[in-house]
């Protein structure tokens, strides 16, 4: 009951970090899905130094912690003479780490898309260039649809780690909240609300246009 | 030059070797909780138990959607609240544990469904007990359904203990930040610790590639 009170009484102060967590995984979306697209074509299609810049790429961004690559762009690069707002670090930060997650996706779906596709586009006449962009690479993003859609509820919880860098999110306004009222439970106890109630809204949105895209493709007959 | 170099000898690297050292014990326990709950969790989901079958799912879905650090400060800084005192690396390993016991028991459900029930049909037929089905028949296959699955996991939790450093258990993470404020040379001690992560993470590549070949090899042997 008395947690009840609590929460009825300041979930108001948790609406602008939460806003701002949302903002930072909505700007970052467009970034770590180009980066992941751009690097999963240049591995498979791209000249052997691309290829190369790619694998290492990946390799560097997915074998050490997010924790570490946040705090390495945002302490590590000012001593090279890169100096970063936090919220700009940590959107850095996020989008190459989801880029190279989300390249290994649009990889396993750019292999899915059938063999005949390429050549069916090559015999209508189009370019290399021209096949990729509007015959492979369409599908292919149907197929990752899913998996990718799950890489942006993780990179909303992800945005708790800007909280340490001093970016105000949820994490920061449920410490504030926290010392404020001297009652840290019940504060992370709502923070915890908050995060489950959005991503739990966009994970039950994405299902549902995941849905209507495969019943789009099913009625114009094409195959996912 | 020699002061800075006794520096590394008696400083830096011993606790970037105890930090090191710490991630392994936190990612092995963290594993070994996250593996045991998320097989009950799963058997219990198959086996629609009711009441707890729909808790488990309950849990399953709150565990996906909240982030670890937010159970981290949860658990470490607002049970002491009710009284129950744990230490870092025991709140650790409880976040981490409960946190992908989630997520595996997702896998292992996904594993024991991959199974078709013709076996457990000719399971039947051959008049084996059901012990002796699951033993030889069932998990040797889900086994190897879960096995790369279950690595790539293992992967993950290496690089999320770095986590625990914000609730003060004194991992590599935190070691390194610990080093970087004293002397700010931030840019050189986290990419150390980058690439100490990275080689761990390798090992961990290597443990489940081994892994999955001597399962691989279990399968040859029935078949």
């Amino acid at each position: 009951m008395k947690m009840i009170e609590f929460f009825a009484q300041h979930w108001r102060e948790l609406v602008p970090p939460a806003g701002v967590a949302i903002l930072v995984t909505l700007i970052t979306i467009p970034i770590f899905l180009a980066i992941g697209a751009w690097s999963a074509t240049s591995q498979l299609y791209g000249g052997r130094l691309a290829k190369r810049v790619v694998n290492s790429y990946l390799a560097v961004f997915r074998g050490t912690p997010l924790l570490i690559q946040v705090f390495w762009i945002f302490y590590g690069l000012p001593l090279i003479g890169i100096r970063l707002h936090p919220i700009v670090a940590g959107i850095l930060a996020l989008s190459l780490n989801f880029g190279a997650y989300a390249s290994e996706i649009v990889r396993s779906g750019l292999n899915s898309v059938a063999h005949g596709q390429h050549e069916a586009a090559t015999m209508l006449g189009m370019t290399r260039r021209q096949s990729l962009r509007r015959v492979i690479f369409p599908q292919a993003l149907v197929v990752s649809a899913p998996a990718l859609a799950n890489q942006v509820i993780e990179l909303f919880k992800n945005t708790s780690l800007l909280g340490l860098i001093t970016v105000a999110e949820l994490i920061r306004g449920g410490r504030q909240l926290g010392v404020v009222t001297f009652d840290p439970m019940a504060s992370w106890i709502l923070v915890a609300a908050f995060y489950v109630v959005i991503a739990g809204l966009a994970a039950f949105g994405m299902r549902r246009f995941e849905r209507r895209l495969n019943r789009a493709l099913v009625s114009t007959g094409a195959t996912p | 030059m020699s002061e800075s170099v006794s520096m590394w000898w008696s400083e830096y690297l011993p606790l970037f070797a105890v930090g090191a050292w710490r991630t392994i014990q936190l990612t092995v326990m963290s594993m070994l909780l996250a593996t045991v709950l998320g097989l009950l969790i799963a058997v219990v989901r198959r086996m629609r138990v009711p009441g707890l079958s729909q808790l488990f799912a309950a849990f399953v879905q709150v565990m996906r959607l909240v982030p670890e650090l937010v159970l981290l400060f949860l658990v470490y800084y607002s049970l002491p609240e009710l009284g129950i005192l744990l230490s870092a690396f025991a709140s650790a390993i409880i976040v981490f544990g409960a946190h992908y016991s989630a997520f595996l028991s997702e896998v292992f459900r996904g594993g024991l469904e991959a199974i078709p029930h013709s076996q457990v049909e000719a399971s039947k037929m051959l008049q084996l007990g059901k012990g002796v089905m699951w033993r030889r028949v069932i998990l040797p296959q889900a086994v190897r359904n879960i096995v790369p699955t279950w690595g790539n996991y293992l992967q993950t939790v290496l690089k999320a203990t770095a986590l625990a450093g914000t609730i003060t258990y004194g991992e590599l993470f935190f070691q390194t930040n610990f080093m970087a404020n004293q002397n700010f040379r931030y840019f050189l001690f986290f990419t150390i610790a980058a690439a100490i992560y990275f080689v761990m993470s390798w090992g961990a590549g290597k443990l489940q590639h081994r892994l999955e070949k001597h399962f691989a090899r279990e399968r040859r042997q029935f078949a």
